[in-house]
């Protein structure tokens, strides 16, 4: 059995380590590097290229160079994150079956799992060399708050790319342990991870017997870096648009052009008051002539691009706080991961929130991927000597009647956690039934992620409510979601098909919800039915009884007429419901029949 | 109870059930063995325990192997069948099986092994100590068979304990609760009439003197003496032992046994001064002579908050002279107030649990209220919503939403509970009208809009 690496899959760049001999350690690849961008390329020879390779050809292979997968991940053709990509990226973003999102390279399509299974095995490789042996295991890391889908999708990569992946941790969760690896103290730190492409902030307590226990998690799967270098693009094409009207943004290249300039101008800010962004040839204009950009772009004037964009990340911290029960004084300790945490604003916002200086001592690259070969390397071997308490960062629930949403499994429970509810037919003879498995906070289904469709068939034939079905969530160590069903009259598990989870579109499921078909309600007792069959053929009993002496004193007028008749008609109604046994024709038949059995009493009473 | 025992020694003693040995109690209360060695002997020196020597314990609560040292001392390991868990190790095993008896009648504090006083820093290392052995991570790719899934129940309801105690707002609402629990218990007793407190002592002709309970109790009126044996017992010791432990963790927990909020306090003290008591004839049998006084020693317990006490005084002097009807009257009077304190009690404890998010209980809860003061209608509608919401008997829940409804036809809130049933029924018509009807009543309630609206999008 071969080393465990613990792999941290970053949006821009990726990283791999292995714990030796008990000392956790990064891996550089060939060229020396300790980090490896995470970009894929195909050459016009055909050639596949990763990591650094890629990045140099970049720009002048702007069209087939993929870059930031991670954004893309694990999400639907029609989410808005997708469609902001397909705007601003210079790779081609196109629609897949199933409201899937590919890739076009050259003349192949691709998927995203298979792209960063790309980057995957490059990182694989790396590490072989490194140790001189073959390599099976790994950790791959996530953001805390990709859903279900972005986990599992990661996980897809992971396997594409060969690798047994034995476990995917959350990226604060990986650091925290880093920090907290062989401390052996009691302590309550905040992890703030601005990364290439997204944002998490986690609250962890840390014991002294290793003991790391997430307590709240948030962020954001869109917020990061490159948010932060396309505000320098956008501005960088807005004056540009003014003063030649060209917009930069259709040119391919000039677009790869702009974000390696603007991710550069944006590192040297953080050592410098102001840089020179200069791309000479940007364009040709329309006249054949060529166009320069060159502009200035002072710290503060990147701060005020961005403004929004850190006191988001510093709203999300405060809500974390809050739902943790937290103050601030109270966090012992701050983290800080993710390249972007190398900006002096960004530093500044954390500690004039947090009240206190960021712990100097992490490297913010580098810190996940030592986390995760750590937490590999606990998983594998019998030493006993730490344990991650991490938790689930959105609601589990499922749609129910109306189109809404039931929580089954609320935001921020830890896990490895399991919850069962009960679930019945709604159609006599129903043999098979449709659940909708969401995940997210919103109240209404086609507002949340879809993560599965789940037809359970073989039910016996039974009138509609009495089947009874115990349907069982587990989400497990790795935040990963099952379901499993039972008929708990025959104590058979019965056979689950999950269908294309990324197949349905917010619409689709919307039209899902307003067919009561197929979909389960709460459970109905069923004594309740004969009951009212049983009152029904009572009242019916009762009406009919007093229908002769009715028909003694009202026969002649119109009105009684009319009466007779309607009357008949309610006790046809309410025989059809019987034999239906139709709950809620039972019960307006009941209605009807005492309002007549009323009237027919009004009537002999007055008269009689 | 006067025994002369620390908070500590308290709560050890509550501990013995009959079936832990000196070692696993250890390993529950945490404390060293020299240490409960030394409260064991003393409790069996004030004559309120008995050590069976040579009983080997017929449960299966096997020793909670505590540090290796002890081994000596444990109980007869409980061996498991070859092919189940071969990689489990056999004290992991012991404290799942342990653990998992716990799981049907033990408060958070007994899960996680630490006394009620345990301060937050106690409690993490507990719940930290108890992850590293179950959490199911250290077992990661091993063979561990059944236990697997009983390790994650188990660990489950650890996690729920933690998250509970380690937060100061839910931690103190936790031990209101526990102590409700236990002040319900006490009053439910009182009102079945099963007291197995001794016979107050003889108060007095000075009115003064029962004031000074602590001393009057030391007299000798004979009481049953609490013995308790580790080992078998009868069911009636076993009551009695459990109660007088809930006593011990209630005064741990710095509950008044029989206070309750200051507002009570007041209506306790107009009550008691519009009791009206007869004087006896004079001559009159030593009986009668005798109830009386118990009676005004009762309203003046009552005065002073106690109602317990004066449950008692009252109770006992109807026994004793059941012809004197202001006796009887006051009895009554005390009575139905303490059912109505109980009421509260079990209102209380719905809304803890409703809190908690543990439905079911909060509705039978409610219910247990409900069956008390049967008018309210607050209550109807509460446990109406448990149910619903717990996913509980749907049709009690209707019929008591309507209820509801009924009482308060104005009361949009009730309305839409009733809607909301009805659509779990899947009576969309009877929903529909509810739902318009509260929309009607109250245009502000943004659910009641929503559902219709919901509702409206359906063919």
């Amino acid at each position: 059995m071969g080393k465990v690496i613990g792999i941290d899959l970053g949006t821009t760049n990726s990283c791999v380590a292995v714990v030796e001999e008990g000392t956790p350690t990064v891996i550089p690849n060939r060229g020396g590097y300790k980090t490896t961008p995470s970009m894929v390329a195909v050459t016009e020879a055909g050639k596949r290229l990763v990591g650094h390779i890629a990045k140099r050809q970049a720009i002048t292979n702007a069209e087939n160079t993929v870059y930031a997968a991670k954004r893309l991940i694990g999400r639907k053709w029609d989410s808005p994150p997708v469609m902001s990509a397909v705007q601003s990226c210079s790779y081609r973003i196109v629609e897949g079956p199933h409201n899937d999102v590919r890739i076009q390279l050259r003349d192949k399509v691709y998927s995203i799992p298979e792209i960063s299974a790309i980057v995957l095995q490059e990182m694989k490789i790396i590490a072989e060399d490194y140790l001189d042996e073959e390599v099976e295991q790994a950790v791959v890391t996530v953001p805390a708050y990709f859903n279900d889908n972005q986990r599992s999708a990661t996980r897809d990569a992971g396997t594409i790319a060969g690798l047994d992946v034995i476990r995917i941790i959350n990226e604060p969760t990986a650091a925290a342990l880093a920090y907290g690896f062989g401390m052996e103290m009691d302590q309550l730190v905040a992890v703030y991870d601005l990364g290439g492409g997204t944002f998490d902030i986690s609250i962890l307590e840390i014991g002294s017997q290793g003991v790391f226990r997430v307590i709240s998690t948030a962020g954001d799967t869109f917020l990061g870096g490159e948010d932060f270098d396309a505000r320098i693009i956008d501005w960088l094409v807005e004056e540009f648009q003014q003063e030649n009207g060209i917009d930069l943004h259709e040119d391919r290249m000039a677009l790869q052009r702009l974000k390696d300039a603007a991710e550069k101008a944006k590192c040297e800010l953080s050592a410098q008051g102001e840089t020179e962004i200069n791309l000479p040839f940007i364009i040709s204009s329309g006249g054949n002539e060529a166009l320069h950009l060159r502009r200035t772009l002072t710290r503060q004037k990147f701060e005020e691009l961005n403004e929004d964009l850190v006191q988001r990340t510093i709203d999300i911290c405060e809500a974390t706080l809050e739902e943790a029960g937290l103050e601030k004084d109270e966090i012992e300790e701050v983290i800080l991961v993710g390249g972007m945490t190398r900006v002096p604003r960004v530093q500044r916002a954390v500690a004039e929130f947090f009240g206190r200086e960021p712990c100097k001592n992490v490297h913010p690259d580098e810190v996940v991927a030592l986390g995760a070969a750590i937490q590999g390397e606990a998983l594998t071997t019998e030493k006993n000597e730490m344990v991650l308490l991490d938790v689930t960062p959105h609601t589990l629930g499922i749609m129910i009647v109306g189109g809404l949403v039931e929580d089954l499994i609320p935001q921020n429970t830890t896990v490895p956690t399991s919850r069962s509810k009960i679930f019945t037919t709604i159609r006599d003879n129903q043999t098979a039934v449709k659940i909708l498995v969401l995940q997210g906070e919103n109240e209404r289904a086609e507002d949340n992620e879809l993560l599965g469709e789940f037809v359970l068939t073989g039910l016996r034939r039974a009138p509609r409510g009495e089947v009874e079905i115990e349907v069982s969530f587990e989400i497990n160590a790795d935040g990963i979601v099952s379901v499993s069903a039972k008929d708990l009259e025959t104590g058979q598990e019965q056979s689950i098909t999950v269908t294309a989870s990324s197949g349905l579109t917010p619409d689709e499921v919307k039209k899902m919800a307003s067919e009561s078909q197929d979909y389960m309600v709460e459970r109905r007792a069923s004594e309740e039915v004969e009951q009212k069959r049983e009152q029904c053929r009572r009242l019916i009993d009762d009406v009919e009884k007093l229908f002769p002496k009715v028909e003694e004193v009202v026969s002649g007028s119109e009105f009684g007429k009319d009466a007779l008749e309607k009357a008949q008609a309610v006790i046809s109604r309410a025989n059809h419901a019987i034999d239906k046994q139709d709950l809620s024709g039972l019960v307006d038949a009941i209605e009807s029949l005492e309002r007549t059995h009323r009237m027919f009493k009004g009537v002999v009473a007055k008269m009689g | 109870m006067d025994l002369p025992l620390t908070s500590m020694e308290g709560y050890v003693f509550s501990r013995l059930d009959g079936v832990l040995t000196v070692d696993d109690l250890c390993a529950t209360v945490g404390l060293e063995h020299d240490e409960v060695s030394r409260i064991v002997t003393k409790l069996v020196e004030l004559d309120v325990v008995e050590v069976l020597e040579g009983d080997e314990p017929e449960s299966s609560e096997p020793s909670l192997g505590g540090a290796p040292s002890e081994a000596e001392d444990a109980a007869p390991l409980v061996s498991s069948p070859p092919d189940e868990g071969g990689d489990l190790a056999p004290e992991v095993r012991q404290l799942l099986n342990a653990l998992r008896i716990r799981l049907e009648n033990s408060n958070y504090y007994e899960m996680l092994g630490v006394p009620p006083i345990a301060d937050k820093a106690a409690i993490r290392r507990a719940y930290f100590d108890l992850s590293k052995k179950l959490h199911p991570d250290a077992y990661f790719g091993k063979n561990i068979g059944k236990y697997r899934a009983l390790m994650e129940e188990v660990f489950g309801r650890l996690t729920e304990a933690y998250e509970t105690l380690s937060r100061k707002d839910r931690r103190a609402k936790y031990d209101e609760y526990v102590a409700d629990q236990i002040r319900a218990w006490e009053m439910e007793r009182r009102l079945r009439g099963e007291d197995a407190e001794p016979a107050p002592p003889i108060p007095d002709d000075q009115p003064s003197a029962h004031t000074e309970q602590a001393p009057a109790r030391q007299q000798p009126p004979p009481r049953p003496r609490p013995e308790v044996k580790i080992g078998a017992e009868s069911e009636f010791h076993r009551k009695m032992r459990q109660e007088r432990g809930r006593q011990a963790l209630m005064k741990l927990i710095h509950m008044s046994p029989s206070g309750g909020p200051p507002q009570a306090q007041t209506v306790m003290k107009q009550m008691a001064s519009s009791i009206v008591l007869e004087e006896p004839k004079a001559g009159g049998p030593a009986n009668t002579v005798l109830a009386h006084r118990y009676a005004r020693a009762g309203v003046e317990a009552l005065a002073l908050n106690d109602l317990n006490t004066a449950m008692n005084f009252l109770q006992l002097a109807a026994e004793l002279a059941p012809g004197e009807q202001s006796i009887k009257a006051a009895s009554e009077k005390i009575r139905v107030h303490a059912q109505t304190t109980l009421s509260h009690t079990y209102e209380k404890q719905g809304r803890y649990e409703e809190e908690a998010g543990h439905y079911l209980q909060a509705a039978a809860s409610f219910s247990k209220a409900l069956d008390i003061r049967g008018d309210d209608h607050d209550l109807m509608h509460r446990v109406a919503l448990n149910l619903l919401r717990g996913n509980g008997n749907h049709d009690k829940a209707r019929d008591l939403a309507r209820q509801a409804v009924k009482a308060q036809p104005e009361k949009a809130q009730y309305r839409l509970t009733l809607a909301e049933i009805y659509l779990k029924k899947g009576w969309e018509p009877e929903a529909k009208q509810e739902l318009e009807t509260a929309c009607r009543l109250d245009p502000l309630n943004e659910q009641a809009a929503r559902l219709l609206r919901a509702m409206g999008r359906q063919p």
